[in-house]
């Protein structure tokens, strides 16, 4: 037993993810300002050259431009961070098994017990990691070692980017001390200023009240922070990745906006098409959908749509669908993003006491099989409703923001729009 | 030698093969994937299409794809992907006593410059070149 540790969590941050992803592969971007994130207009994630130079996350991209004038702003490629972030997970399992995918840039690790068939300190085991990331990914991860997973999230921040930085059970009213309350995981903007007003502005406030006081002022996820935070390992990791789903959502902007109600329909009728695909990967389906929109002025409309059994079939969907868009639609005003979300997801059935419906719900189940073996074939939309044609005949943004990543222009021979091969490219000149 | 002729040929070498027992699981386990050939460390590799022609003279032309890993230290003799004045650069890595120079695949004698402090992002390990679209 090591009184240091009652477990010995780590927590994997990259640091600038995103922008680390850019610059690892083309070098002509290595100590500049980075920003991605061109297609909504807004920073997603910046280099540490423009965090130093005041770019902060979500920052919108004509401030930047104003504060950087020669700032590089990219389109955000997900599938090469996609890739990378797998990559991540993949590494950190060499040394547990025991590893929560928590984010596309984070995860928690559990090596407990690892001390003995590495041969290694908990210490040494976190440096070793530290080092194969930056090695083989080619940017830097910062790690926070301590005996639960809150403390570890506070370690990994403690010092960025390429820290390492660990909590021992001993010290951990020093790293508490300074620490502002709204700082902690799990403690959110709204339950902060009321902690405030409780008099807990740090951590160390916080954590050194009464277990009486926690449970008499709060609910029971600040007990739970409460013990995370003396180092009593409370939230266990979540090993499995999501292999199901509550509810399925697909929003998407477009730009230029419409007023054009076909247009929208079709903007909709995409984002059907999308989710009902990752609702039929997960033999999933729904009976309860809303569709959403939201206007230019960021007024957002939504109405509920109740199938007549769960179905994660487009065409089934798009005339309840078109007849709900039409209630919420007005004309004149410009719309700027549809979505849709299908709730209560449960495996599809159909009521076997009506012939008619059982006949059709085999037709379109057979159909939709097909479809989604011409996806894994082709690309994903190699087929799709002819209701949706507009939308997928456009880019989702015309002007600036609709610029691709430059991976997606590098077309090697046999790849095609939608399928690329699954490692990750570098990207520039050369000579 | 014409086609009708060869494709003759083939088809009677599937007949004498014929009899002998189907391909089974036990013999084809030890084979291996071109993936799993090309690539060693998956983690760690990388790929880039190759745009100069300073690699030529070492088989390697405009637009073959290299295959590349991160991490691996490099060799006397290895070809390597540097990053010089914020360019890749793919050379072959040459040591003369303890100092390292970049050397050009076609002629060998044609030193890019002794190293200083250079780069190395990642070693080639494969090349790949595809002729038809299948």
């Amino acid at each position: 037993m090591n009184a240091s540790f009652s477990k010995a969590i780590l927590h994997i941050d990259g640091d600038s993810f995103f922008a680390s992803c850019e610059q690892s592969r083309n070098p002509t971007l290595k100590g500049k300002p980075v920003i991605t994130g061109k297609e909504r207009g807004i920073a997603a994630s910046m280099s540490i050259e423009a965090k130093k130079l005041g770019v902060t996350r979500a920052m919108p991209l004509y401030k930047i431009r104003k504060l950087i004038p020669d700032v590089v702003i990219l389109p955000s490629d997900y599938e090469t961070y996609s890739m990378l972030s797998e990559r991540l997970y993949t590494i950190v399992r060499r040394y547990t098994g025991d590893v929560e995918e928590y984010g596309i840039d984070e995860c928690f690790a559990d090596i407990t017990g690892m001390d003995k068939p590495f041969h290694m300190a908990y210490e040494e085991i976190a440096e070793c990691l530290k080092n194969d990331l930056y090695r083989e990914l080619g940017f830097t991860f910062s790690i926070g070692l301590a005996s639960t997973k809150t403390l570890a999230k506070v370690a990994s921040n403690w010092k960025k980017p390429f820290g390492l930085t660990i909590i021992r059970n001993e010290e951990i009213n020093d790293f508490l001390k300074g620490l502002p309350i709204g700082k902690v995981w799990g403690i959110g903007y709204r339950s902060t200023p009321k902690l405030i007003m409780k008099g807990k502005r740090t951590a160390f406030d916080f954590v050194s009240s009464s277990e009486w006081w926690i449970k008499n002022n709060l609910s029971s996820p600040f007990y739970d922070i409460w013990q995370e935070l003396q180092g009593i390992p409370v939230n266990a990791l979540q090993l499995l990745p999501k292999d199901s789903y509550h509810s399925i959502q697909k929003f998407k902007t477009f730009t230029p906006p419409s007023a054009d109600f076909d247009f929208i329909f079709a903007q909709l009728s995409k984002n059907i098409e999308n989710a009902c695909i990752k609702a039929r990967r997960y033999n999933l389906a729904s009976q309860y959908i809303y569709i959403i929109t939201r206007t230019q002025e960021f007024r957002h409309a939504t109405r509920e749509i109740v199938m007549s059994h769960p179905t994660n079939i487009p065409a089934e969907i798009f005339p309840e669908a078109e007849k709900a868009l039409r209630k919420i639609w007005k004309p004149n005003i410009l719309y700027r993003a549809t979505g849709v979300v299908l709730q209560n997801l449960h495996p599809p059935s159909v009521q076997t006491d009506i012939f008619h419906s059982e006949k059709k719900f085999e037709k379109y189940t057979k159909i939709y099989t097909s479809v989604d073996k011409v996806a894994t074939k082709y690309g994903k939309h190699s087929l799709f409703m002819g209701t949706s044609w507009r939308a997928h005949n456009m880019l989702q943004h015309l002007s600036q923001r609709g610029d691709i990543p430059e991976r997606h222009g590098v077309r090697l021979l046999g790849e095609n729009k939608r399928k690329r091969l699954n490692i990750p490219m570098f990207l520039g000149k050369v000579v | 030698m014409d086609y009708t002729y060869l494709t003759t040929q083939v088809k009677l070498l599937g007949t004498v093969a014929a009899g002998w027992p189907s391909a089974s699981e036990e013999e084809l386990r030890d084979t291996v994937s071109l993936d799993e050939f090309l690539i060693g460390n998956r983690e760690a590799t990388y790929m880039i299409k190759v745009s100069g022609n300073a690699m030529v003279g070492a088989g390697i032309l405009p637009g073959d794809i290299v295959l590349v890993e991160r991490g691996r230290i490099p060799k006397d003799g290895d070809i390597v992907l540097a990053e010089v004045d914020e360019q890749w650069v793919m050379r072959y890595l040459k040591k003369q006593g303890t100092k390292f120079f970049l050397a050009s695949g076609n002629d060998e004698n044609a030193v890019l410059k002794p190293i200083q402090s250079l780069m190395i992002a990642a070693v080639v390990t494969a090349v790949v070149r595809k002729y038809h679209l299948v």
